[in-house]
């Protein structure tokens, strides 16, 4: 009979060998983290002229840009979901939670997640292959041997500027789409106006104004953070351009996930505490 | 305080990377300008030795006294700040105009305010014949001008110590002896690594030393 043979200690050597590249990277990256926060602590004082020159043009890319996209999936998403939430609350008889429903799932919960979504896709792939281009031109290593550290360069805008740039879209997103929910009980659900704002009064709070900009800076700090170190970490070869941007998009959507689920727990310890 | 800004002594390559065959000692005085004749395999891993990048594989490299792979990311990017270097490739920001490629190290690493740097990126550019090109990104720049801007921004950092790794490979004969005397007029000492057969550059040159599979020696 024929036997087919599996080489395990094969297979087990390439998980392994993986799970050892991917602690290494997440090591790096955390090592990256400190990198930044000396390259910030040493900026040169002069340099804040360009510094504040270059997070201008980071948020207008990031931010301004991205608002036409973001404008017209919170008004989808949002006439969607609130117009599907109040049927069931109508169904079942509990219209009153629709407020809570909407600060819940919309404000504190999809607001920041889609905006740190659309610019993981839209600016971090940019910034991710940027760098790496940067790196196999030989500009990093041009900069490095006349003294300038490409962190505060390349780096310490890009991080303030998107995380500035997420807290913005994510309110932004939230605005939105609570006026697509609106719009949309107001034409299929006939529910009036007056009534859809009081079960908002009722669901939302100022503290949701500052989870969500929280949120929006610790999502656009983070992404940002890791395309830049995808980035800046490319091989000189062209192909390291595209295995940058993969890494980059990859380990930052890893991390709006892992963040929106400490978020989460979070916020269950804080209310029932 | 030493006398020689560099001093490679038995280094056969860098550590990690294939070794070269013979083993390499240099040492270039204050004051000189030291001309090394050999192909881009080689001239890289020179620069990136004397600028800290790597750590020889055999050997020491000293430049002006410390061996810089050795140095903390703080100490080398305080070392590299003494020297003014242009290397292959240019590495002149893509995104930046060539005024801009020059201010900003300026305002980075010499710590000059912006209105200083540009006014030296102004003098320098104008020196160098490249005020038409000021406001071009260097994509659009013809290879020479994309060499000469790479060369005037070494040159406006003002340091007494230049490294260039076949910094005028595009550029012609004329342009070439104008461009160098500029560097020689303007830095104390040099080491220019080039892959030019031409005897050009070596009217410059205190010292010429030809690299190649017969070993590293003075040129006859």
């Amino acid at each position: 009979m024929a036997t087919r043979e599996i080489n395990i200690t094969g297979s087990f050597g390439i998980i392994g060998g993986r799970a050892r590249g991917t602690g290494t990277e997440v090591l790096e990256a955390i090592q990256f983290v400190g990198a930044c926060a000396r390259a910030f602590a040493s900026l040169p004082k002069n340099a804040r002229q360009l510094s504040w020159r270059s997070l201008y043009m980071q948020v207008r890319f990031t931010a301004v840009d991205a608002m036409p996209i973001i404008f017209g999936l919170s008004l989808l998403i949002g006439g969607l979901v609130i117009a599907q939430a109040h049927a069931q609350a109508v169904r079942w008889g509990v219209q009153q939670a629709l407020g809570p429903i909407v600060a819940t799932v919309i404000v504190r919960l999809l607001g920041p997640l889609f905006a740190a979504i659309i610019v993981v896709a839209r600016s971090g792939t940019a910034v991710a292959s940027e760098l790496a281009t940067a790196r196999v031109m030989g500009e990093v290593t041009a900069l490095e041997a006349l003294g300038v550290d490409p962190i505060q360069l390349m780096v310490l805008p890009r991080l303030v500027g998107a995380a500035i740039s997420v807290a913005v879209l994510a309110l932004y997103f939230d605005a939105i789409a609570i006026t697509g929910g609106l719009v949309s009980t107001l034409t299929f659900a006939h529910l009036p106006p007056g009534d859809y704002m009081e079960s908002l009064r009722l669901g939302l709070s100022g503290s949701d104004v500052i989870l969500v900009l929280t949120k929006g800076a610790a999502f656009g700090l983070g992404t940002a953070l890791i395309c830049c170190w995808a980035g800046l970490r490319a091989e000189r070869t062209p192909a390291a351009i595209p295995q940058s941007v993969t890494r980059g998009v990859v380990f930052a959507m890893v991390y709006v996930f892992v963040v929106t689920m400490v978020f989460a727990i979070a916020e269950s310890l804080w209310t029932t505490s | 305080m030493d006398d020689i800004l560099i001093r490679l002594a038995q280094v056969q390559g860098e550590k990690g990377s294939a070794r070269w065959e013979r083993p390499v000692s240099l040492e270039v005085p204050r004051g000189t300008l030291h001309l090394v004749k050999t192909r881009s395999a080689w001239s890289a891993p020179l620069m990136r030795l004397c600028l800290g990048f790597s750590e020889p594989a055999t050997g020491t490299v000293h430049v002006q006294g410390v061996e810089p792979w050795a140095l903390g990311r703080g100490d080398a990017h305080a070392l590299r700040r003494t020297m003014s270097t242009a290397l292959e490739p240019d590495g002149l920001v893509a995104n930046m105009t060539v005024r801009m490629n020059l201010i900003t190290p300026l305002v980075y690493a010499t710590g000059l305010s912006t209105d200083e740097a540009g006014a030296r990126a102004d003098r320098t550019l104008d020196v160098m014949h490249l005020t038409m090109w000021a406001q071009t990104r260097p994509a659009a720049l013809p290879a020479e001008v994309r060499q000469a801007a790479a060369l005037a921004r070494a040159l406006s950092s003002q340091q007494p110590l230049m490294l260039l790794e076949n910094p005028l490979a595009s550029v012609d004969t004329r342009e070439t002896r104008r461009l160098l005397s500029l560097c020689r007029a303007q830095c104390e000492t040099l080491l220019v690594a080039t892959h030019r057969k031409d005897s050009i550059l070596h009217e410059f040159a205190d010292a010429v030393w030809e690299w190649d599979d017969d070993g590293f020696r003075v040129a006859a």
